[in-house]
């Protein structure tokens, strides 16, 4: 037992003093080689542009490693717009530069699937896309789903709105402060898509994100949602409807807004005394008062917060 | 009993006690190597850290959690401002900065009133956790999220409590008065929070020591390792504990400790537990052990994360004297904290926390530093005399100093292949060597004054010993 002890230590210490040996080298050889990286990067650049403008050879240097080229792509495309940057995509598509990240999206682990998302994101090909899609569909990782979402949403190749909740699984499970923002970052481009399912029975966490995202399209033409939000049985509902009107900041919302100040529950009490505050609604100063005496500590505070920001002070 | 008797008998307990620091060695390597492990598989399957999700999310304002940083203050004239100024330009979309001044003798409310122009509010104190008198509330004029909190002296728990009490955000952010927080540190540590379905309570995230690092206005310019070796040695200290057993504790949801240089708490659970406790010296770990008993106990629903990702740096004492305090200090925290949660023991109540982590609180701090120093002298001795095997003399040898070093070098391959924050080659070189000779006087040393730790928890120290800084380039 003892001699095992003894032998397993020197073991461990060789194979660690090896492993770290080979970190500092390779750590050198990288810093070594920057010069020589960034000269083989500007080629591949070169040769990208020569090929863009058809005056070059009919492929990449063979010579150049694929991390070369890709990061020359990555370089321009940040550069290039229109036909250009179509071509490059085509260029970089034919020259396979892809494969590897479409590979490591079929990885066993999630975070080379992650880092595999990040490249087809940044070059969102085609068929970069349609990789996105299908770990958007079949990942067992939410998380990988919902990255994959949001490199999708960038692009502009996300599924139908409600696709996208049932892949999600937002059905059955709450929506996090993530989802909220993916599908608020949708909202100025498919905004018929969210009302159209918030016309639908669906759970109230999700009618809560969906009235939170559909604040930030900026439409005034929701206010009437809002509206009808404001006036749903379920407090979080009524909570989003709030949030949503201090986001539009339209002084239509006053007749709604201002009976929230009486709402049941404290949350949605604060909620209103936040939006009125925000949209400078004088007319609530009177409950406004009231409610610095609720039984509820941060009703009274945020009440005592939207006195002194009203127009003409606490007074 | 004659002569031969008493020698036979202490003979027999020179070798079993031998045996059992042998065995204790032998668990407490052990559970760090599982430790490295456990981290590295979890590093192996995490997504490494990429803008894009927070990309997604921090332009809108509203979707980021508000948070409050509290940040105590004691005696602080000459670094307060520009620390003040760091916070304040931190990156976040909503955050307030809490400073608590707590009683300084200096003149570091009067460099706040006079550097920020504060003036006096009224603003209310949500729960009223501190045990000692507030003095003022003030709000800066220039920095419409800038509150400062005037209260007598009480400790840095009576501090961050007076500050939770005013905080009025979902989240309180609670460092240390000398902490150097990362640029997006708030960032980087609210993320949990962004997939979190209501359970998370805390996150802690890594700290790295800052000592030799360019620092300037309070925050930090260049990257840098120390040029004093107590420094040194110190990097490979956090690095073990922070990438290897935090990461590997937070992966088996048992994380026991949030440093107190940087904590991302929810403001609810802090007040509904009462915040810090005033008499301990160890609060940041008594807090998480309390937040892990309050929970199981009321059948609460939680979870407390860890972010590998550097999010703070801090000052490593470059002072024998400084570090044994520190030291000390820590060791005495956890023996309070074990003493004050005793009950969580072995208890299976507690789940995995009763069972298996305040056990292992017990192997690490109360019986491991002795055992292993006692192991030290006695060992070596016992095989002089011909009463142990130089088998296993030479065994525990290895253990202490070939597997400590090995699980040095390995946390650092874990640093290397996954953070790569180390600047150069030629650091990274001079921290493995650091990884090796640490093992060698330094490891001893910590040892020995965590014996002094004991001692002030048998003796029911009170006092905080302070650790002197002494400031940054």
């Amino acid at each position: 037992m003892a001699a095992l002890v003894y032998e397993l230590s020197f073991l461990f210490l060789a194979g660690m003093l090896a492993l770290i040996t080979v970190l500092v080298v390779r750590r050198w050889q990288d810093e070594k080689n920057r010069g020589a990286r960034e000269r083989m990067r500007h080629r591949a650049a070169r040769a990208y542009l020569a090929r863009i403008e058809g005056g070059g050879e009919s492929a990449a240097p063979a010579d150049l490693p694929p991390a070369a080229k890709l990061e020359a792509v990555s370089h321009l495309l940040r550069l290039m717009r229109g036909t250009e940057r179509d071509r490059l995509l085509a260029l970089a598509d034919e020259d396979r530069l892809f494969d590897p990240a479409i590979a490591a999206s079929n990885s066993s682990r999630p975070a080379r699937r992650s880092e595999a998302i990040l490249t087809l994101e940044q070059f969102g090909s085609p068929r970069c896309v349609q990789t996105l899609q299908v770990l958007l569909a079949n990942d067992a990782s939410m998380t990988i789903k919902l990255e994959a979402a949001a490199a999708l949403a960038r692009l502009g190749g996300l599924p139908p709105l409600r696709d996208t909740i049932s892949l999600l699984a937002l059905e059955a499970n709450r929506p996090t402060r993530l989802h909220v923002a993916l599908f608020a970052s949708l909202a100025a481009t498919h905004p018929e898509q969210i009302r159209q399912l918030l016309s639908e029975e669906i759970t109230p966490p999700l009618r809560a994100m969906l009235i939170d995202a559909l604040s930030s399209s900026g439409d005034l033409a929701d206010l009437g949602d809002f509206e009808r939000a404001a006036a749903d049985e379920e407090p979080e509902v009524r909570s989003a409807a709030l949030r949503a009107a201090r986001r539009v900041g339209d002084p239509r919302c006053e007749a709604w807004v201002l009976p929230m100040l009486t709402d049941p529950v404290d949350f949605v009490r604060v909620q209103a005394a936040q939006t009125v505050a925000k949209l400078g609604f004088t007319r609530a100063r009177p409950k406004l008062k009231q409610l610095t005496t609720d039984e509820s500590v941060w009703v009274r505070i945020r009440a005592g917060e939207a006195l002194s920001l009203l127009p003409g002070g606490a007074s | 009993m004659n002569g031969e008797d008493a020698f036979y008998f202490a003979a027999e307990a020179v070798f079993w006690l031998s045996l059992a620091c042998f065995v204790i060695v032998v668990i407490r390597n052990l559970v760090s190597v599982i430790q490295l492990a456990v981290a590295s598989w979890a590093f192996w399957n995490r997504p490494r850290p990429t803008a894009r999700l927070i990309d997604l999310w921090s332009k809108g304002v509203d979707l980021a959690p508000p948070i409050s940083v509290i940040a105590p203050a004691y005696n602080e004239e000459l670094s307060i401002t520009q620390s003040v100024k760091a916070l304040l330009a931190l990156e976040y979309p909503e955050h307030e900065v809490i400073v608590v001044n707590d009683g300084s003798k200096d003149a570091t409310i009067d460099v706040l009133k006079r550097d920020f122009e504060l003036v006096p509010i009224d603003r209310p104190q949500v729960a009223a956790l501190q045990v000692t008198r507030i003095l003022a509330i003030y709000r800066s004029r220039t920095h419409r999220n800038l509150i400062v909190v005037d209260k007598e002296n009480g400790r840095k728990a009576d501090a961050v409590n007076a500050g939770i009490g005013f905080a009025q955000t979902p989240l309180v952010c609670v460092i240390d008065a000398d902490s150097i927080i990362e640029s997006d540190g708030l960032l980087r540590a609210v993320e949990p929070y962004m997939l979190d379905d209501g359970s998370l309570v805390a996150v802690g995230g890594a700290i790295r020591v800052v000592n030799g690092c360019e620092v300037r206005g309070g925050s930090l310019r260049k990257i840098a390792i120390p040029r004093e070796w107590l420094a040194r040695f110190q990097v490979v200290e956090y690095l073990r504990a922070f990438l290897t057993a935090r990461v590997a504790n937070a992966e088996l949801d048992s994380l026991l400790l949030i440093s107190g240089a940087f904590g991302l708490f929810r403001r609810s659970m802090l007040v509904e537990i009462g915040g810090y406790r005033h008499d301990t010296v160890g609060e940041d770990l008594e807090l998480v052990v309390r937040i892990h008993r309050h929970c199981r106990e009321n059948n609460i629903p939680y979870k407390i994360e860890f972010v590998p990702e550097i999010v703070c740096w801090t000052e490593a004492p470059i002072s024998l004297a400084g570090l044994r305090n520190q030291r000390a200090r820590w060791q005495q925290g956890a023996l309070e904290t074990l003493g004050t949660h005793r009950k969580m023991l072995f208890n299976p109540r507690y789940g995995r926390i009763g069972m298996l982590m305040m056990p292992l609180l017990v192997i690490e701090d109360v019986i491991g530093p002795p055992a292993e120093l006692i192991g030290y002298l006695i060992i070596p001795a016992a095989w002089a005399l011909g009463i142990l095997s130089p088998e296993l003399a030479l065994a525990f040898l290895a253990l202490t100093f070939v597997f400590g070093t090995a699980l040095s070098i390995g946390t650092l391959a874990l640093e290397e292949t996954q953070l790569r924050r180390t600047p150069t080659a030629a650091d990274l070189a001079s921290i493995a060597v650091a990884a090796i000779v640490e093992n060698f006087g330094y490891r001893q040393v910590n040892l020995v004054f965590r014996l002094a730790g004991i001692k002030r928890y048998l003796r029911r120290e009170t006092g905080w010993s302070a650790v002197p800084r002494v400031g940054f380039n």
